[in-house]
């Protein structure tokens, strides 16, 4: 299975915030930067400039999630709003903290892969790719209908 | 309302009282924000003739109709009071992400009044505003302020600051946005500091509303994209504003040990391809900008080893550089370094160091006068020390925090010769004799001293293209001839009163809106015609392109009245002696004066003022400040 990875290159990053800012009006239609799904925050040391967190569609959380929510719909780890119930695990277990709750949402707040902010980036530091799917879903630990 | 927050804080700090204002309508559509929003507010409240650094003084923080939005370069400032520096207008712009922040929590603008009794801090997040005591901070510089308002807070919040030298009320303080960016000119850290305000930070999750989104940002977009793909902005990307030393020291336009020269014989161990080089670490972007100009640097080994902080610009590099004789670009990296967390303005100070460095060379001031110092030119330890000495007043450094123009009437004497300021405030890294627009601009600005009131760069590198798009129409209008070849050579004076007088208006626009003169003076992608169109899809109301023309005069005239009101006339539209009387030394200008009189004198029928330097009754109801008319000529 296919699936889009976006991913950040650091050190190109230049903190302009655009790509926030492109995220949430595209997926929000505001300019509310606690809603985007991209995030570029300072690293401790301000010589070292930036770090970007976006999600790269790795699928963990689609393993963990006890409502099975969380599906692959157009090759994008996607959270189903409906299913969701708001527990939390997807944002427990992702391993590069890309998921987080943003006020106003009815569901933990994800990358949709729309890719405007890969087009939108000014330096280049945010890329799309298409990359094979490394889990495998039918290992999924469920616990609908338990 | 779109566009706008529609809501102004105002805080007298004298009695700790906070009052939410609605943003009037008639004042957003007719001045738009930022200096236009400022100037009207100072004009309406500041008492005549009081003393800059007095409880009376208002200090305004404010932002325009694009801030906060996708809009390229919408992450700036406006900061207005009456200055401390040049006793009239005074203004300082900075990038970073404050006023983003500040929209974001729900305020267009921020008015001061009154003055503290001890040293505060205002905290704004979206709903709350609150004065906290600021013990703890005063008497620390802005980089432990804003680390500890960061610990203290939150992690995302902007923090406008000052420093040392804003606390001890050196006239040159400058308020500092986060770390690294400064709003500079005309003293304004001063203000602050003796109103006992050390800092603001500010967090918000708002949003702004805008009047057609979809249009807005279908607009948006493409600006992003032609201010990106710019042919001139790729070396803006590269070297930021640190090309220009190598691009001015071309065509000799670096000023020298205090405007001795145009051209410093050892500018390559200061030039933007060394620095790239040997210091930079990284580069970093304002809010929304896709041209990342600010540059990180950092000093290896040495004895000024350590972290140099963002944007050493091509100011910077003068005053520190050029101006006071110097060529270690890492004593340089360090003072720009030290003087971000003091909150000084770099050019003030190189201009004051330079003015003093050479009245001791020629023998007014002895060893005596300055406690044993001994002022020689590129001495960089003599640098540092007297940065030191200005933000702590010690010694000569008290004399000096008072500013060149002060310094100088108190030596007095030959000294005067030497005073290179207008209107009190320094001449920036910007010699007139080698391009005649800017000796004009620094004359015609109202804060004194300035480049970018009018921000006209087009002649200097005589790009014919941009000039005739810019100029041509407005050429024929007035003269009936092509403003070519005349308007692209910056030696010659011709035709450079029509392009400052109208650079000028547009400039006022962008300080209202409030965007970054990197996108609509150099490069000049951003003309009326864009800003028209963006603010109309944000605010809803119609404006044109002679709409936008209209504004920016109004408040570029509302500007200059205030300066009339505070006695000041044509009598201080006056270069120093030395760009009048002293010719350029090195090819390829030699020879070249600013011809002041004679492009001064087109300007002021351009601009309709009369011979005492007052805009004309006419002239200032056409534009719409029919009360401030009435005011001026006593009716």
């Amino acid at each position: 299975m296919r699936v889009t990875k976006i991913y950040g290159t650091d050190p190109k990053c230049v903190g302009c915030q655009i790509c926030m800012i492109t995220c949430s009006e595209v997926n929000f239609g505001e300019v509310d930067l606690t809603k985007s799904r991209v995030r570029i925050s300072h690293k401790e040391n301000p010589m070292d400039g930036f770090h970007i967190t976006v999600c790269t569609n790795c699928g963990i959380c689609a393993l963990y999630c006890p409502t099975d929510a969380i599906s692959i719909v157009n090759k994008n780890v996607h959270i189903d709003e409906s299913l969701c119930n708001k527990c939390g695990v997807c944002i427990e277990v992702c391993p590069i903290d890309a998921i987080w709750w943003s006020p106003g949402l009815n569901a933990p707040n994800k990358c949709v892969a729309c890719k405007a902010c890969v087009d939108t980036c000014p330096t280049g530091a945010l890329n799309a790719v298409e990359v094979d799917l490394k889990i495998d879903l039918g290992k999924r630990v469920t616990l609908r209908g338990v | 309302m779109y566009g706008w927050m529609g809501r102004i804080l105002r805080i007298n700090l004298t009695d700790e009282k906070i009052k939410w204002e609605t943003l009037p309508e008639d004042l957003a559509r007719n001045y738009i924000g930022g200096n236009g929003l400022g100037a009207r507010i100072l004009w309406d409240e500041l008492k005549p003739g009081i003393d800059p650094l007095s409880p009376e003084n208002i200090l305004v923080f404010a932002t325009g109709p694009l801030n906060g939005t996708l809009w390229p370069t919408s992450g700036r400032l406006h900061v207005m009071a009456k200055g401390p520096l040049s006793n009239a207008w005074g203004e300082g712009n900075s990038g970073g992400h404050f006023a983003p922040y500040l929209k974001f929590a729900g305020y267009d603008a921020i008015i001061f009044e009154g003055a503290a009794k001890k040293p505060v801090y205002l905290y704004i997040d979206d709903g709350i505003v609150e004065l906290r005591d600021a013990k703890h901070l005063w008497g620390k510089d802005v980089w432990e302020t804003h680390e500890i308002l960061k610990k203290e807070i939150r992690e995302d919040i902007r923090t406008a600051a000052i420093g040392q030298a804003g606390e001890n009320l050196v006239r040159m303080a400058a308020i500092m946005i986060d770390k690294y960016a400064a709003v500079a000119r005309s003293g304004l850290g001063a203000v602050m500091g003796s109103k006992k305000l050390k800092a603001i930070a500010v967090y918000g999750t708002k949003q702004i509303n805008l009047y057609n989104k979809y249009r807005f940002y279908e607009f948006t977009y493409q600006a992003q994209r032609r201010l990106s793909s710019h042919q001139f902005s790729k070396e803006v990307k590269q070297y930021g504003t640190e090309i220009l030393v190598d691009l001015m020291n071309e065509i000799a336009r670096y000023p020298t040990r205090n405007f001795q020269s145009g051209y410093f014989e050892q500018y390559e161990k200061l030039s933007a391809h060394l620095l790239k080089e040997k210091y930079r670490v990284r580069d970093e972007s304002c809010y929304a900008c896709p041209l990342h100009c600010k540059k990180y640097n950092a000093v290896k080994e040495g004895k000024y080893k350590g972290d140099g902080g963002l944007g050493l610009e091509y100011e910077t590099l003068n005053a520190y550089g050029g101006r006071v004789g110097n060529s270690d670009p890492e004593a340089v990296i360090y003072a720009n370094a030290l003087s971000n967390k003091y909150g000084l303005d770099t050019d003030d100070v190189g201009g004051v160091i330079g003015f003093m460095m050479e009245i001791y060379e020629k023998g007014i001031i002895d060893k005596e006068f300055t406690g044993g110092l001994e002022l020689k030119w590129g001495d960089s330890d003599l640098l540092i020390k007297l940065i030191n000495m200005i933000t702590f007043r010690e010694g000569i450094g008290d004399l000096m925090a008072e500013g060149t123009h002060r310094a100088a009437l108190k030596i007095g004497g030959e000294a005067l010769y030497y005073d290179m300021t207008v209107k009190g405030v320094d001449i920036p890294a910007q010699d007139g004799r080698a391009q005649k627009s800017m000796g004009l601009s620094h004359v015609t600005s109202n804060r004194g001293a300035d480049h970018l009131t009018s921000g006209e760069f087009l002649s200097e590198v005589g790009w014919p293209d941009a000039i005739v798009e810019r100029f041509e129409k407005r050429a024929k209008e007035i003269y009936g001839r092509s403003i070519l070849p005349e308007g692209a050579d910056r030696l010659s004076p011709k035709f450079k009163p029509l392009m400052v007088y109208d650079s000028e208006h547009l400039a006022a626009l962008a300080d209202s809106m409030v965007v970054c003169k990197f996108s609509t003076h150099w490069p000049p992608v951003f003309f009326f015609e864009d800003l028209a169109k963006a603010v109309t899809y944000a605010t809803g109301y119609k404006y044109s392109e002679a709409d936008m023309r209209v504004i920016g005069e109004r408040i570029f005239l509302l500007e200059r009245a205030f300066n009339i009101r505070e006695g000041l006339s044509s009598k201080d539209d006056r270069l120093p002696e030395r760009f009048l009387k002293e010719p350029a030394q090195t090819p390829p200008n030699k020879g070249h004066v600013v011809e002041l009189d004679e492009m001064l004198s087109e300007y002021y029928r351009l601009r309709g003022y009369n011979s005492e330097g007052i805009p004309s009754y006419d002239r200032l109801v056409k534009v719409g400040l029919e009360d401030v008319a009435k005011y001026l000529y006593d009716m």
